[in-house]
C-alpha cells in the first residue's frame, strides 16, 4: 500500500518534471540549451583536471625533452583555461536569462490572476499562496533556474559517472562497488535526514510566519496607533521571543541533522578513500601501474566519488523542484477560466437598459453547507432605483456579487430581458454594470489610468464626474493633476487620500463608466452628513437611464429609492416602497424608526430604554 | 568615513554581547577551514614523493595514506562542526537583530514612524538581513580570517618554491635559477592578482549600482502585484471596469525597465568575469609550468610538484579572497551605519518624567490651549488655534466634514503628535512633561482604521497572553460580539485569521468593529476615545452599541467622533470643527438654536428621518 503511494508520487514528480522543461522549452529553447550546455563542459573540465597533472608527472619522470612538456602543457592547458572560462561565461548567460524568465513567469501569474473569474481568487488561502509563489518564482526560490540547476547536475553527474566508470573499468571492479556502497549509504542517511525535516516542516513553518508576522506587519505604521495605546511592546516581545526559542529549537535539530550527514559523509570517505590509496599504493608497489597513473587514478577516483555523491544531491534536489512544480500547476489550474466558447457577448443597444430577473435563485459559498441566499424571486425593473438593507450578514454583499456575474447562482437563474445570463460571455455582462464596491477599489497607477484602465480619457466628461464627486477641487490642487500617483501605504511621490476620499474617487470611476446597471455598496459609510446629503440630492441626476441598486446602513438612503428590499437571512423579508414598508410597521419600520428616533427633534429629550 | 569606523566597532561589540560565543567560534571555524586542504596538499605530496623515490618503501606509504584519510576525517569532523555551530550562532543574531528592529519599531514616536525616511531605513534593513549588515559581517570576519591563515601558510612554502634551485649548468637550469624568472613570475602574479582586485570592486559596485537602479521599479511592482492580484477584493474592480489590460501592461512596463537595467549590469559584469577566469586560470597554468620546469631540472621532486602548484593557487586566492572581503566590509560599513541610525533614532517623547499620579485618575480635566498643529510635510496646518477644555463624567462629541481635523484633534490628545504651538495640559500640566506610557493608559480607543491581530481572540480583546477569561468574555458581550462567540467551538482561545494555521477564523468588518470595542472595554481607562466605532454596523447593531457604550462610560470621560450624528444625543457636549477650526461648541440644542455649521450638517441628515415626523404624529393621532 505504502510502496504503491509512493510509486504514484514519483510518477507525479516525474509529469511535473516533464510538464515544467516543457514549458521551459517553449518559452525559450535558448534558457534550456544554455543550461545542458554546461553539461560537457563540465565533464570536460574535470577530466582535463585530472588528466593535467599525470600527464606532467609522467612526462618528467620519463625525462621528455622541454619543448614536449612545454606544448602538452600549453595543449592540456590551454584547453582547460578555455572550457572554464566558457563555463563562467555560461553561467553568466544563463544569470541574465533568469531574469527575463522568471519576471515572464510572475508576469504570466499576474495575467492569470488578472483574467480568471472573480469567484478564483476570493477564497481563504488565495493570498497566501499568490503570495508565496510569487516569491519562489522571484526571490529565494529563483525557482525556474534552480529547476534547471538540478537537472543539469543530474546530467553531468550522469555523463560523469559513465565515463569515469569507463576509464576506471580497467582498475579494480571492487574499489568501485566499495564508492557505489558508500554513496548509498550516504544516500540513505541523507534521505533519513531528510524525511524528518519533510515530516516537521509543518511545525516550525507557522512559527516562521509567525515571527515574520510580528516584525513585519506588526512593525509597521499602519498598526502602531494600537501596539501604542493598547502598550502591546512587552506583550509582542513576549510573543517574539517565545516564538523564537520554539523555533531555535528546530534550527539547533536541523544543523544536528546536517552534521550528522556530514559526519556521514566524512566516514564513508575514510572508508573508500583508505581502499583507494591502499589499493593503488599496492598497484604502484607491484609495478602495475606508473606512477603518474596513480597521479590519475586518484583524480579520477575522487572525481568517481564527486559524482556518485552528486547524483544522490540532484535527486534530492529534483524531488525538491518537482513539489514546486506541482504547487504551481495546481494553483494555475484553478485559475483556469471557463470554457465560453458555445456563449455570444450581449450587446445592449445605447441607452437601452434590461430587465433583470432572479428567478428561484439559491447560493450557497463553494465549500460551506449553508445556502447564502436561498429561494430569491425580484425582478429589477429598467430604470428602477432599488434601496438594498438588512442586518450585517444577512446577504446583500453576496447579492450583489451574483448580480454583477461574480458569481453563479447554485439553484434558479438570472434572466437579462428574459434571457438566462448563462448564456452570454462574462466579460460582456460586466460591460453593462458600474459601481462602488465596499473595499478600496482603486490601484497604485495614475489617477487617470484609474478613472479609465481602458484609456481613451474624455477629458471633460472626467472632470464632470469629479466634479459630481465633489473632487476637482482635490484634484485640481494636486501638483500633477491627474497624472499623480495613487498611494498605496507610504510611497514616494504619491498622493494620499483620506477614507472620504478614497470613496467619492470611486463614485467619480463608477460615474464615469456610464452603464446601465449602477451598484453601490455602500458608497457613503465615510462621507460626512454634508457630502452624503449631496450626494443623495444628486441621486436623481447620476442614476436617470439606470437601474440601480443601493446599499446601505443609513437607512435615509431609502429615501429616494423607488423600492426598498430588506433581506433577513438570505431571503427577502419586505419589498415595498418606504411609505408602504412603514404601514407594515414589520422589520424595516423598527430599524428604521430606531435610527430615526434621534432625529425627531421632539423627542430628542426622551432619551430612553430602547426596546428591541 | 568616522561614522562607519565607529557603526563598524559597535556592531563588533554587539554582537559579542548579544552572543559571546560566535567571535571565538568564527575564528576557530576560520582558522580550520583555511588549514583544512594543506593535510591533502602536503601529505599527498609526501606520498607522490615516496612513490617516485627510488627507495619506495611500502609501509611508510601506507602508514602515509592511512595518516591522510584520517585526517581528512578528523578534520572534517571538526570543521563541519564548528560550521554547522556557526550557523546556529548566525541564525540566531539574526533572528535578535530582527526583533531590535521590530522592538524599536514597537516603542518608537508615531510622529517618526510616520516619516518615509525611517519607513525606507526599517525597509532596507531587514531586506538585507542576512546578506549585508550584521550577520554579513560574521560571514565577512571568517571569510578574512580564512585567507589569513591561508595566506600564512601558503608564503613560507611559496619562498620555497621559489628559494629552490635546479642543479646542474644546463642552459634550461641556469634559466629558471635567473632572477629574471621568478621576477616575470612575480609580476605576472601581481598584475593577475591586481585584476582581480580590481574586478572585484567594479562587480561590487556595479551590483550596488544596480540595486539602486532597480528599487524604484522593484517596489512599484511590488505594490502593484500585492495590489491587483494579492488583495482579491480588489478584484471587483478590476472586472467590472476591464483594467485588467491596463494593470497587466503596467505591470510588464515594470517589469521590462527591471530586466532592462539588470542586463546592462549583467552583460558588462560578464565580461569582467570571464576576462578575470581566463587570467586567473591562465596564471595557474604558469605556475604548472614553472614548478614544472624547476622539477626537470632538479630544484625538487616529483611529489613537491603537486605541493608547489596547490600552494600557489592557495596564495591568490587567499590574497584575492582578503582583498575583495575588505573591500566589502568597507562596502557593509554604509548598512551597519545605516542599522545604528535606525537604532539611535531618539524619542521626542523619552524625556518626560512626570509619573501620572493615581489621583488624578479620580478627577481630571484636559484643556487644549491655543493648539496648532501642521503633518510633518503638510502645505498647511491642520488644526489651527484650538482652545478647548472637558473633564471627567462628560461625553464629547467630535463633529465636522471630512479633513476638518477630527481624527487630528484626537490623535493628538493621545500624544501620537505634539503640536507646533500651544498646549494641551492634564490637570494644568503639559501633556508632554508627563511619562509617556503612563499617560496613554489613561486611554481607550478604537480608531477608524483599527487592527484586529492574527492571535487568538482573547489575545486580541485583552493585548496579553495572561489575561483574565471572564473579564474578555464580558467585554466581548458588551460589545455584541457575544452570539457570534457562543458559534466559535473554541471560544476564546479560536485563532483569528488564516495567516498561521488553516483553521483560523475570518472576522467580517462588522465583527472585526465590535472586537475592537471589547479591547477598548477590557482596557478599562479612564478615557474613552472613539473614532467612528460603527461606520461597518447596521443600524440594530449601532443602537445596541451606543447604548452600552453610554453604560460602560457612566462616570468616565469619552470622546466619540463619527458622521451619523445621531450619536451627539448621548453626549454632553459637541465640539464642531471647521476647517482645521474649532467652529462651534455647545450641547445639541444650544447648536442647533444657532443654527450655524452643526445645524447645517443635522439637517442634512435629519431632513430625510424627519419627514416621517408629520406622518409619525398624524399616525399617532390616528391610533
Amino acid at each position: 500500500m505504502e510502496k504503491e503511494k509512493s510509486a504514484k508520487n514519483k510518477g507525479r514528480a516525474v509529469r511535473a518534471y516533464v510538464f515544467w522543461l516543457r514549458t521551459l522549452y517553449r518559452e525559450s529553447p535558448a534558457f534550456v540549451w544554455l543550461y545542458l550546455a554546461e553539461i560537457p563542459v563540465t565533464v570536460g573540465i574535470f577530466l582535463a583536471g585530472a588528466y593535467l597533472p599525470s600527464v606532467l608527472t609522467a612526462d618528467i619522470t620519463a625525462g621528455e625533452p622541454v619543448g614536449r612538456i612545454v606544448l602538452n602543457l600549453a595543449v592540456l592547458g590551454g584547453l582547460l583555461v578555455f572550457l572554464q572560462a566558457l563555463r563562467v561565461w555560461l553561467h553568466r548567460t544563463q544569470e541574465i536569462r533568469d531574469d527575463e524568465i522568471r519576471l515572464r513567469h510572475v508576469s504570466q501569474m499576474v495575467k492569470e490572476v488578472l483574467n480568471t473569474e472573480y469567484k478564483n481568487v476570493e477564497k481563504g488561502d488565495f493570498q497566501n499562496r499568490f503570495m508565496e509563489l510569487t516569491r519562489l518564482h522571484l526571490w529565494n526560490g529563483n525557482f525556474s533556474s534552480k529547476f534547471m540547476q538540478a537537472l543539469q547536475t543530474a546530467g553531468t553527474a550522469a555523463a560523469g559517472l559513465l565515463l569515469y566508470t569507463g576509464m576506471l573499468s580497467g582498475l579494480s571492479l571492487w574499489l568501485l562497488a566499495v564508492i557505489l556502497v558508500c554513496t548509498a549509504a550516504n544516500y540513505f542517511v541523507a534521505i533519513r535526514c531528510n524525511r524528518w525535516e519533510s515530516e516537521n516542516r509543518h511545525k516550525w513553518w507557522p512559527l516562521d510566519l509567525k515571527m515574520q508576522y510580528l516584525s513585519r506587519n506588526l512593525g509597521s505604521y499602519e498598526v502602531a496607533k494600537d501596539v501604542h495605546l493598547y502598550h502591546m511592546a512587552p506583550w509582542l516581545k513576549k510573543l517574539y521571543d517565545r516564538t523564537l526559542k520554539e523555533r531555535l529549537h528546530f534550527t539547533f535539530r536541523m544543523q544536528a541533522n546536517y552534521y550528522v550527514m556530514a559526519l556521514a559523509w566524512g566516514f564513508t570517505g575514510l572508508i573508500w578513500q583508505g581502499a583507494a590509496y591502499g589499493y593503488l599504493i599496492w598497484a604502484v608497489c607491484a609495478e602495475r601501474i606508473l606512477p603518474s597513473e596513480f597521479v590519475l587514478y586518484i583524480g579520477l577516483l575522487l572525481g568517481f566519488a564527486q559524482w556518485c555523491s552528486a547524483i544522490t544531491r540532484s535527486v534530492q534536489s529534483l524531488h525538491e523542484q518537482a513539489l514546486y512544480v506541482e504547487e504551481h500547476q495546481s494553483f494555475m489550474d484553478k485559475l483556469k477560466p471557463e470554457e465560453e466558447g458555445d456563449k455570444e457577448p450581449l450587446l445592449l443597444k445605447k441607452g437601452h437598459i434590461p430587465e433583470i430577473c432572479f428567478r428561484n435563485v439559491t447560493f450557497q459559498y463553494p465549500g460551506t453547507d449553508k445556502p447564502v441566499i436561498k429561494n430569491l424571486n425580484l425582478t429589477l425593473k429598467p430604470g428602477e432605483n432599488l434601496a438594498l438593507v438588512g442586518l450585517n450578514g444577512a446577504g446583500k454583499t453576496t447579492f450583489i456579487k451574483l448580480l454583477c456575474g461574480f458569481y453563479d447562482p447554485t439553484q434558479g437563474e438570472i434572466l437579462i430581458d428574459g434571457i438566462s445570463r448563462s448564456r452570454y460571455t462574462r466579460e460582456s455582462w460586466m460591460r453593462c454594470i458600474s459601481g462602488v464596491f465596499q473595499d478600496m477599489g482603486f490601484f497604485p497607477v495614475s489617477l487617470r489610468d484609474n478613472l479609465a484602465p481602458e484609456g481613451g480619457a474624455d477629458a471633460g466628461r472626467m472632470e464632470e464626474c469629479l466634479k459630481m464627486a465633489d473632487l476637482a477641487e482635490k484634484t485640481a490642487s494636486l501638483p500633477a493633476g491627474l497624472e499623480t500617483l495613487f498611494g498605496v501605504g507610504i510611497q514616494e511621490g504619491a498622493a494620499e487620500f483620506s477614507g472620504g476620499e478614497g470613496q467619492r474617487l470611486m463614485l467619480a470611476r463608477a460615474f464615469y463608466k456610464d452603464a446601465p446597471l449602477l451598484v453601490l455598496d455602500e458608497p457613503t459609510a465615510a462621507l460626512d452628513p454634508l457630502a452624503e446629503s449631496r450626494l443623495y440630492e444628486r441621486y436623481r441626476q447620476f442614476s436617470e437611464n439606470k437601474t440601480t441598486v443601493f446599499i446601505s446602513h443609513r437607512l435615509a438612503s431609502t429615501r429616494f429609492c423607488d423600492r426598498i428590499l430588506l433581506m433577513e437571512n438570505g431571503e427577502i423579508a419586505e419589498t415595498e416602497t418606504h411609505e408602504e414598508l412603514m404601514r407594515q410597521q414589520g422589520s424595516y419600520a423598527r430599524m428604521y424608526l430606531l435610527q430615526s428616533k434621534y432625529y425627531q427633534q421632539e423627542e430628542a429629550g426622551l432619551e430612553g430604554e430602547m426596546s428591541l | 568615513m568616522k561614522k562607519k569606523w565607529k557603526a563598524f566597532i559597535r556592531a563588533i561589540v554587539f554582537v559579542a554581547k548579544d552572543c559571546p560565543a560566535v567571535w571565538p567560534v568564527t575564528l576557530l571555524t576560520a582558522a580550520l577551514e583555511a588549514a583544512y586542504p594543506y593535510i591533502n596538499i602536503i601529505l599527498s605530496a609526501e606520498i607522490l614523493t615516496e612513490i617516485t623515490s627510488s627507495t619506495r618503501d611500502m609501509e611508510r606509504l601506507l602508514f602515509l595514506a592511512a595518516l591522510l584519510v584520517t585526517m581528512e576525517f578528523l578534520g572534517s569532523c571538526c570543521v563541519q562542526f564548528c560550521s554547522q555551530l556557526l550557523n546556529c550562532l548566525q541564525y540566531m543574531v539574526m533572528a535578535h537583530l530582527d526583533e531590535s528592529v521590530v522592538i524599536k519599531g514597537w516603542g518608537m514616536d508615531y510622529t517618526l514612524l510616520c516619516d518615509p525616511k525611517i519607513h525606507e531605513q526599517q525597509n532596507t534593513i531587514s531586506h538585507w538581513f542576512f546578506w549585508k549588515g550584521m550577520v554579513a559581517m560574521i560571514t565577512q570576519f571568517r571569510r578574512l580570517i580564512g585567507a589569513l591563515v591561508s595566506i600564512g601558510i601558503s608564503v613560507a612554502l611559496t619562498v620555497e618554491l621559489f628559494a629552490a634551485r635546479a642543479a646542474g649548468d644546463s642552459m634550461g637550469a641556469r634559466l629558471v635559477n635567473h632572477w629574471t624568472f621568478p621576477a616575470l613570475f612575480l609580476l605576472f602574479f601581481g598584475l593577475s592578482t591586481a585584476y582581480n582586485i580590481w574586478s572585484g570592486s567594479r562587480f561590487q559596485k556595479g551590483t550596488y549600482q544596480m540595486e539602486q537602479d532597480e528599487k524604484a521599479p522593484m517596489n512599484q511592482a511590488e505594490e502593484l502585484m500585492k495590489a491587483c492580484c494579492a488583495e482579491y477584493q480588489r478584484g471587483k474592480d478590476v472586472r467590472i471596469f476591464h483594467a485588467q489590460g491596463m494593470l497587466l501592461g503596467k505591470f510588464q512596463e515594470l517589469c521590462e525597465a527591471i530586466v532592462g537595467s539588470r542586463k546592462k549590469a549583467k552583460v558588462s559584469f560578464r565580461r569582467t568575469l570571464v576576462l578575470s577566469e581566463l587570467l586567473s586560470r591562465i596564471f595557474g597554468i604558469a605556475v604548472y609550468l614553472f614548478a614544472g620546469l624547476k622539477t626537470l631540472y632538479g630544484a625538487f621532486g616529483v611529489g613537491s610538484l603537486l605541493k608547489y602548484t596547490g600552494m600557489v593557487t592557495q596564495f591568490g586566492d587567499g590574497i584575492v579572497a582578503m582583498v575583495q572581503t575588505i573591500d566589502e566590509m568597507l562596502q557593509n560599513g554604509s548598512y551597519l551605519a545605516d542599522y545604528f541610525d535606525y537604532q539611535d533614532t531618539k524619542n521626542i517623547t523619552a524625556d518626560a518624567a512626570l509619573p501620572v499620579a493615581p489621583e488624578i485618575r479620580e478627577d481630571y480635566e484636559f484643556e487644549f490651549r491655543h493648539v496648532t498643529f501642521t503633518y510633518p510635510g503638510a502645505a498647511g496646518p491642520s488644526l489651527r488655534d484650538i482652545s478647548c477644555k472637558f473633564r471627567k463624567g462628560e461625553k464629547i462629541a467630535v463633529v465636522g466634514r471630512n479633513g476638518s481635523g477630527k481624527t487630528t484633534f484626537i490623535k493628538l490628545l493621545c500624544r501620537l503628535y505634539d503640536p507646533q504651538e500651544g498646549q494641551i495640559l492634564l490637570n494644568g500640566v503639559d501633556i508632554r512633561e508627563y511619562r509617556y506610557e503612563e499617560y496613554l493608559r489613561f486611554f481607550s480607543t478604537v480608531f477608524q482604521d483599527y487592527h484586529i491581530f492574527a492571535f487568538t481572540l482573547g489575545e486580541n480583546v485583552a493585548a496579553e497572553s495572561d489575561y483574565s477569561r471572564k473579564r474578555a468574555a464580558r467585554a466581548l458581550e458588551n460589545a455584541g460580539f457575544g452570539p457570534r462567540l457562543r458559534t466559535m467551538p473554541q471560544g476564546l482561545d479560536t485563532q483569528l485569521f488564516k495567516n498561521f494555521y488553516e483553521d483560523g477564523v475570518e472576522l467580517s468588518g462588522g465583527e472585526g468593529q465590535k472586537v475592537a470595542i471589547a479591547r477598548c472595554l477590557y482596557k478599562d481607562a479612564p478615557h474613552a476615545v472613539l473614532d467612528e466605532p460603527t461606520a461597518a454596523l447596521d443600524a440594530v447593531a449601532e443602537a445596541d452599541i451606543y447604548q452600552r457604550m453610554n453604560q460602560f462610560v457612566q462616570g468616565k470621560g469619552a470622546i466619540y467622533i463619527s458622521h451619523r450624528l445621531s450619536s451627539c444625543h448621548f453626549c454632553s457636549r459637541i465640539l464642531v470643527f471647521d476647517n482645521g477650526t474649532l467652529a462651534e461648541t455647545g450641547t445639541h440644542e444650544e447648536l442647533l438654536r444657532a443654527e450655524g455649521l452643526y445645524w447645517k450638517l443635522w439637517n442634512a441628515q435629519a431632513k430625510y428621518y424627519q419627514e416621517e415626523r408629520s406622518e409619525k404624529s398624524h399616525r399617532r393621532r390616528r391610533f
